[in-house]
């Protein structure tokens, strides 16, 4: 054995992403299951379309999923935790910007006794005037905590400079939204977009027929229908200054927001700027890691994405760092931009790069629980799963001249935008 | 139900494989038995600084991370009061890039000095922007050095300042390695899609000719047991109120660990449990509270924390958790409650048990405890709890004098 020679590599496949399965319930709505786990164990994930961007009115998305399961007209909170809690199940539900996800994970023994929950919390959640304003009051202590954190301010900065302080991406919770919040406002958002005949269903686990027969017989009795509009005025209005600085006196470290609107996973370039943006800031070898934490250790951690909305997607660049090399490591980022528009990368890097992405891939995709997660996310987005054929054959044909261009064009500090909080 | 198979090597390196053929994937995972709990006073935070530079290359390795990746994988580590563990997830037909790395890193880190004053840097970060730059980031530091006289439990894995770790030197660095990073002081565990005896097979040809370390002493100072209250003021401008209340309790695998950890859940775990409805739902005391045990493998904490609600005293809050401690402390709870608790555990370990790396962390850390095996028998010494242990635990462990109280806020 020779310790000083790599051992040799092998090729690295993919696990077939297509290893599903699609089934219709009795009112047509669809569901996806992937099986398979070896454990009792089972997860039935319920999306609607539900978030910010169907909003009538600022916060109530995220307020209705958090008080969704406190109480129907014939339970209280606590026996609907109760009864989730007794089987050691997990019902959580949480919203996103355009989604809303309820999800149930049991052992399979008990999902006979969780879904009827589910079920009750969809169709008769009650909104209480009391457990309301329990809400307000946890969620503006937690806005006075968090305001102390020079991270909390950089991210609503950003999101503002890029949407708009209006726009359901950019707009941040104050305590004057908690404070608007009404009951009738909340119960009339949940019955339009919660629906339980309007879920896609997405089942994993240890799935047997009889189970898939139970949630048809739970879900599939309700009319499958959707329509979901609201008339906030949702055009972005980026910011159309550059840089911002927000002072905070007691803070030793600086949070470090910069990034731009981007392109979504439909466009033809993205498979490709999603392997630049890997080799920029996505993983810990990448540029930006190895040269500000690694060779200046000015941070803990820094990293780049490109994030997708439904309607919008966006690059960023995201750090913490010492108050006193702030200046150095913002100059440092520009320059590793720089670098990528101008030199070409070396073929040693991009092998690393396109195997830790290969091994990526299917990592992604290995075992039920994220391969149904992968699949999810594909559909959700209006792709189909040839999407993941192009993300792997773009990690393995790309190369340096690509790459440089894509880097001249998407690195344009014409519309990057800079968000810093902290000490100067 | 984890199917495992156990071997030690000649020079005392444990290997536990896992067969998995239900995926490409491996985790390769070694734990070092050294943590926090290693160090020494004047010398905190080392162990965790320590974890940083074992990515700063091996003598035959010089780049961990990029080998790794190169191999299609990834990795990452994380230290504990207890202990120190590393793992890898890569495809499995690449298996042997994570054994040659891991190995080599085990055989001879190559210790630099521009590597401990990069990650001696990177700490320092961490430090701050976890610690320093963070509302209640000091908590644990002010708790574990209130609670715990004499056990090192007294200071968190970071350590107890940051100057202790902008002191560190190579020469601190070169004798912890050849104390602690032997393979007679570690475990290795394979979980995924390769055979057995190919494992150990490939374990032997990588680690084999590592020589092993001097045995040494390990031993921990004895934590006196608390016969008076304790209790701490701190004052913080921060925009909440929080309360800790903090009990010695038994270590990880000894005897009561497992109905105090019961209790806990009894007490603090999910809307449902007696202080969150009692004190947060009912009464409006405060705006969260849990309660939840260390899980130390030496003598652990026991801690109610909880947030107060605006305009209530601390009298108020400490009066509504003493009402809840009496009752749990004078009557059994109910069996649908440990019912509860039962199903909870049940479906904790259950979820635990999937995908190659839970697998062959969880072997690790039960191989430390006291035997892989652990792994499939847990769950009956939680089953056999009764109410009546329940009780009794409450009424030993949850005493007034033995507790540790801390304000932390406005305490004027």
């Amino acid at each position: 054995m020779n310790r000083t020679e790599a051992p040799g590599l092998q090729q690295i496949d993919r696990l077939d992403i297509r290893n599903f399965s699609e089934r219709t319930l009795q009112n047509g709505a669809k569901l996806v299951v992937v099986g398979g786990v070896e454990q009792e164990l089972i997860r039935v994930e319920l999306l609607f379309h539900g978030g910010r961007w169907y909003e009538p009115s600022q916060g109530v998305s995220r307020t209705v999923c958090n008080l969704m399961r406190k109480g129907t007209s014939t339970k209280t909170a606590r026996q609907i935790a109760d009864s989730i809690d007794y089987y050691g199940a997990q019902l959580e539900i949480h919203a996103g910007q355009d989604f809303t996800s309820m999800t149930i994970f049991c052992l399979r023994k008990y999902l006979p006794e969780i879904l009827p929950i589910a079920e009750e919390i969809l169709l008769d959640a009650a909104f209480s005037d009391d457990e309301l304003s329990l809400f307000v009051a946890r969620q503006k202590q937690k806005l006075r905590i968090n305001a102390q954190n020079t991270d909390f301010h950089a991210n609503r900065k950003f999101n503002a400079v890029l949407f708009g302080e209006t726009h359901p991406y950019g707009y941040a919770m104050t305590e004057e939204t908690l404070n608007n919040l009404q009951r009738e406002t909340l119960l009339n958002y949940h019955r339009t977009h919660y629906q339980p005949g309007s879920a896609m269903i997405f089942v994993s686990g240890n799935v047997l027929e009889q189970d898939i027969q139970l949630i048809d017989a739970c879900f599939g009795k309700y009319a499958s229908e959707g329509k979901h509009v609201s008339a906030t005025d949702k055009s972005i209005h980026t910011a159309a200054e550059h840089k911002f600085f927000i002072p905070k006196d007691d803070s030793v470290q600086s949070s470090v927001r910069i990034g731009t609107l981007s392109i979504g996973k439909t466009h033809p370039d993205f498979p490709d700027l999603n392997v630049l943006n890997t080799l920029f800031g996505g993983y810990f070898g990448s540029r930006l890691m190895t040269n500000i934490r690694e060779d200046k250790g000015y941070t803990y951690g820094i990293y780049s994405s490109i994030s997708h909305y439904r309607h919008a997607s966006y690059f960023s660049i995201d750090t913490e760092v010492g108050n006193e090399v702030c200046a150095s490591a913002l100059e440092e980022i520009y320059k590793e931009m720089d670098l990528l528009k101008k030199v070409a990368v070396e073929q040693d890097e991009l092998s690393i790069v396109r195997n830790y992405m290969l091994g990526g891939l299917l990592r992604a995709t290995d075992g039920p629980f994220n391969r149904i997660n992968v699949i999810k996310n594909t559909l959700l987005s209006g792709l189909t799963l040839d999407y993941f054929d192009s993300l792997e054959k773009a990690i393995r044909n790309i190369n340096s001249e690509r790459i440089m261009e894509l880097a001249q064009q998407y690195f344009d500090y014409e519309t990057m935008k800079e968000v810093v909080c902290g000490k100067r | 139900m984890i199917h495992y198979q156990k071997r030690k090597l000649a020079n005392g390196l444990t290997v536990i494989v896992n067969e998995d053929h239900s995926t490409q994937l491996c985790a390769v995972n070694v734990l070092y038995k050294v943590g926090a709990r290693d160090e020494v006073s004047a010398k905190t935070g080392f162990a965790h600084l320590f974890e940083h530079l074992m990515f700063g290359g091996s003598v035959n390795a010089p780049d961990f991370d990029t080998e790794l990746q190169l191999a299609g994988g990834t990795n990452n580590a994380y230290t504990s009061n207890d202990l120190t563990n590393y793992y890898d997830v890569l495809p499995v037909n690449n298996i042997e890039t994570a054994l040659w790395l891991e190995s080599d890193r085990m055989l001879q880190l190559d210790f630099s000095e521009r590597s401990l004053e990069v990650q001696r840097n990177v700490v320092c970060e961490e430090f701050k922007e976890h610690y320093i730059n963070r509302p209640y980031g000091d908590v644990w530091h002010k708790l574990r050095e209130l609670v715990y006289e004499k056990h090192p439990y007294r200071w968190p894995t970071i350590g107890l300042e940051l100057a202790h770790v902008q002191d560190a030197v190579l020469d601190d660095v070169k004798q912890f390695f050849y104390r602690y990073y032997r393979p007679n002081n570690a475990i290795l565990t394979i979980s995924g899609g390769i055979i057995a005896d190919k494992a150990f097979e490939l374990a032997e040809k990588w680690f084999g000719d590592i020589p092993a370390g001097e045995a040494f002493d390990r031993s921990y100072p004895e934590e006196p047991k608390q016969v008076h209250p304790k209790f701490l003021a701190v004052q913080k401008d921060v925009p909440v109120n929080v309360l800790y209340k903090a009990w010695k309790m038994p270590g990880r695998v000894e005897p009561g660990y497992y109905a105090a950890n019961m209790l806990s859940d009894v007490l603090g775990t999910g809307e449902g449990s007696r202080l969150q409805h009692a004190l947060k739902k009912e009464k409006k005391l405060f705006t969260d509270i849990a309660a939840f045990v260390t899980g130390s493998i030496n003598t652990g904490m026991f801690i109610i924390s909880g947030r107060l609600a605006e305009g209530v005293s601390w009298t108020d809050a400490e009066a509504g958790i003493a009402e809840e401690l009496k009752k749990v402390r004078t009557e059994e709870i109910s069996e649908t409650e440990l019912q509860r608790i039962k199903n909870t555990v049940e479906m904790d370990i259950t979820s635990n048990n999937t995908g190659v790396l839970n697998k062959a962390e969880s072997l690790a850390a039960a191989e430390m405890l006291e035997s892989a095996d652990l792994v499939n028998t847990e769950m009956d010494r939680f089953l056999a709890v009764t109410t009546q242990d329940i009780l009794l635990t409450a009424q030993q462990l949850l005493d007034e004098n033995s507790c540790s109280t801390m304000h932390y806020g406005n305490v004027q």
